[in-house]
């Protein structure tokens, strides 16, 4: 009798396992060491190809975009994007953020709450707006990775762009993240994945970082719109309430 | 003699459990294990506005157990350059000492954009500059099936059976007897008939419907159902479908009626070379449509042609 409470207490710890629930601390380790370099800067520059799969006619299409970003102090913020479908850019200056459609020509004015991030999120709530590598740049990534994936592991050393990373991997029910950090003082992202497991095809959104800047010195005037000749302003639909 | 025997290998057993029971929090770090153990309220960190940062002084922080990096002291970060006059572009990087609490952080489908944690289900509104997007679109759908997917953006898909191909909107003026909405005039011509719909009473002048205001009469949008016996000069023939055909007029679809052409709504599909004053572009996401009342139009070329075809916005 004895016996049979020891095998069952034997078996306690390995059906905790069954839970899939994995943390390295590396993982944590090194995700830290990143949001602590990023967060300790007061201005930064940087390039971003990015892809992502939309569905089309027949099937998932891959869709490309170059961006380029600057970001200063806690209110000015710069994207210049160019892609498949739209060459645009974003002027944020801590009181309003432009939206400018190169190709067409015409720009729309949004109000915007006063330090970067708030409006990255309110924007992107409200008109469904990307910002380039989003993630990277809250200050508790970590924190929100390990609330929202029960994996989030180390994977090994791996080399991107002829730099060695960190490859790390978060994983729940509906998204697979991974990302590639540079195994070097600046423990900067190198290269992020992230793979959509509750839609249809499970598309993936796969970008890489190149000439990061630290602390670059940048002019205010760099942040604020002007538009360019017959430029015209239009109105911008919200999106609508869930 | 046999109980003798017996207690050596339960202890054995009991050491053995034990060393079993403490093997996975040492050889894999779970943090898992750790939520609720700690009773400290982790939104008090997280909710710090400037880069004081307690967290990142604490000593204290439970997981340096488990991760093995005793030479992570925090309180020797405390470096001057973490002060509010120095403005980083984040506020400077936080966690939590307890990384328990499930409370304060943001949820899983904040992670919604493909390359963005933060998102949450806001209300919308608050930062719209000019748009009225209380009112839904008013189309008739096309019973031909569309060939292409929507456009997608806010829960909504936009359909159209020709591609998108932006021109640039100019609004067309159909003469000097036409007028756009909102259009004030102190009397009308003689022509002008009255048209009654569902108890209100419209005069009707060449294409152009009017309500008695103020003394005199201003432009309103054609009111479905009203039925005119000639077509206004410059209305054009637009195709609906293949056995369907519309007739177009200053932004007001007809069709053929046993009393002569009735007003009706537009039909997805349609389209038409001209849109009047009154419509306006407008941002849809990545794409510019014109919104003219509460019908959308997307900017396609047809034949290398600039038209606007009439879009079907479905929730989805």
């Amino acid at each position: 009798m004895i016996n049979k409470y020891l095998l069952l207490a034997l078996f306690i710890p390995f059906v905790m396992f069954a839970q899939n629930t994995k943390v390295d601390s590396i993982a944590v380790l090194v995700t830290d060491r990143m949001s602590d370099v990023i967060g300790d800067l007061t201005s930064c520059s940087f390039k971003m190809e990015a892809s992502m799969d939309e569905t089309g006619q027949y099937g998932l299409e891959k869709r490309f975009t170059s961006y380029q970003v600057y970001l200063k102090g806690p209110d000015r913020l710069l994207v210049q994007a160019r892609g498949d479908k739209s060459h645009k850019g974003y002027w944020y200056n801590g009181e309003h953020l432009v939206y400018y459609s190169y190709r067409e020509n015409n720009y729309s004015v949004i109000a915007a709450p006063d330090s970067t991030l708030t409006a990255i999120e309110k924007i992107h709530n409200d008109y469904g707006i990307e910002f380039p590598a989003a993630d990277f740049f809250f200050p508790a990534i970590t924190d929100d990775i390990l609330e929202n994936f029960p994996v989030f592991v180390y994977l090994g050393s791996k080399y991107i762009n002829g730099k060695e990373c960190f490859y790390l991997m978060a994983d729940n029910d509906k998204m697979n993240f991974q990302v590639w950090v540079s195994n070097d003082a600046y423990t900067l992202p190198m290269k992020f994945s992230i793979t959509y497991k509750d839609r249809e095809g499970t598309p993936q959104y796969n970008a890489t970082f190149s000439e990061w800047n630290l602390n670059p010195d940048l002019p205010d005037v760099l942040f604020d719109f002007i538009p360019p000749p017959d430029a015209g302003q239009i109105a911008i639909l919200p999106m609508q309430d869930e | 003699m046999e109980t003798t025997n017996k207690l050596p290998i339960r202890y054995l057993l009991g050491a053995f459990l034990a060393c079993v029971l403490m093997l996975p929090v040492e050889s894999i770090a779970q943090r898992l294990p750790h939520r609720g153990g700690n009773g400290r309220a982790a939104p008090a960190h997280r909710s710090a506005p400037a880069r004081q940062a307690p967290s990142r002084q604490a000593p204290s922080r439970t997981k340096q157990a488990t991760r093995q990096v005793p030479s992570r002291q925090k309180n020797t970060r405390q470096a001057p350059s973490h002060n509010n006059s120095r403005p980083t572009i984040n506020g400077g990087s936080r966690k939590s000492n307890n990384r328990n609490s499930t409370s304060n952080h943001h949820t899983t489908p904040s992670r919604g954009g493909h390359n963005k944690v933060n998102v949450s289900n806001n209300k919308r509104g608050d930062v719209n500059i000019n748009i009225d997007n209380s009112r839904h679109t008013v189309v008739r759908s096309n019973r031909v099936a569309y060939t292409r997917p929507p456009y997608r953006y806010g829960g909504r898909g936009f359909y159209c059976y020709h591609p998108y191909y932006y021109h640039p909107f100019r609004p067309f003026y159909w003469g000097p007897v036409w007028h756009p909405w909102g259009y004030f005039v102190a009397s009308l011509a003689t022509t002008a008939i009255i048209i009654s719909i569902e108890n209100q009473k419209y005069h009707y002048d060449q294409g152009v419907y009017y309500v008695e205001s103020n003394g005199g009469y201003t432009v309103v949008q054609a009111p479905v159902g009203a039925t005119i016996k000639v077509l206004p000069e410059g209305s054009q023939t637009v195709t609906v479908n293949e056995t369907t055909n519309n007739y177009y007029y200053g932004g007001t679809y007809y069709e053929k009626s046993d009393g002569g052409y009735t007003v009706v709504p537009p039909t997805a599909g349609t389209v038409v070379e001209n849109l009047p004053e009154g419509a306006e572009e407008t941002r849809v996401g990545d794409q510019t449509y014109v919104k003219y009342g509460e019908t959308y139009y997307q900017p396609v070329q047809v034949d290398g042609k600039n038209m606007y075809e009439v879009v079907e916005v479905k929730q989805e």
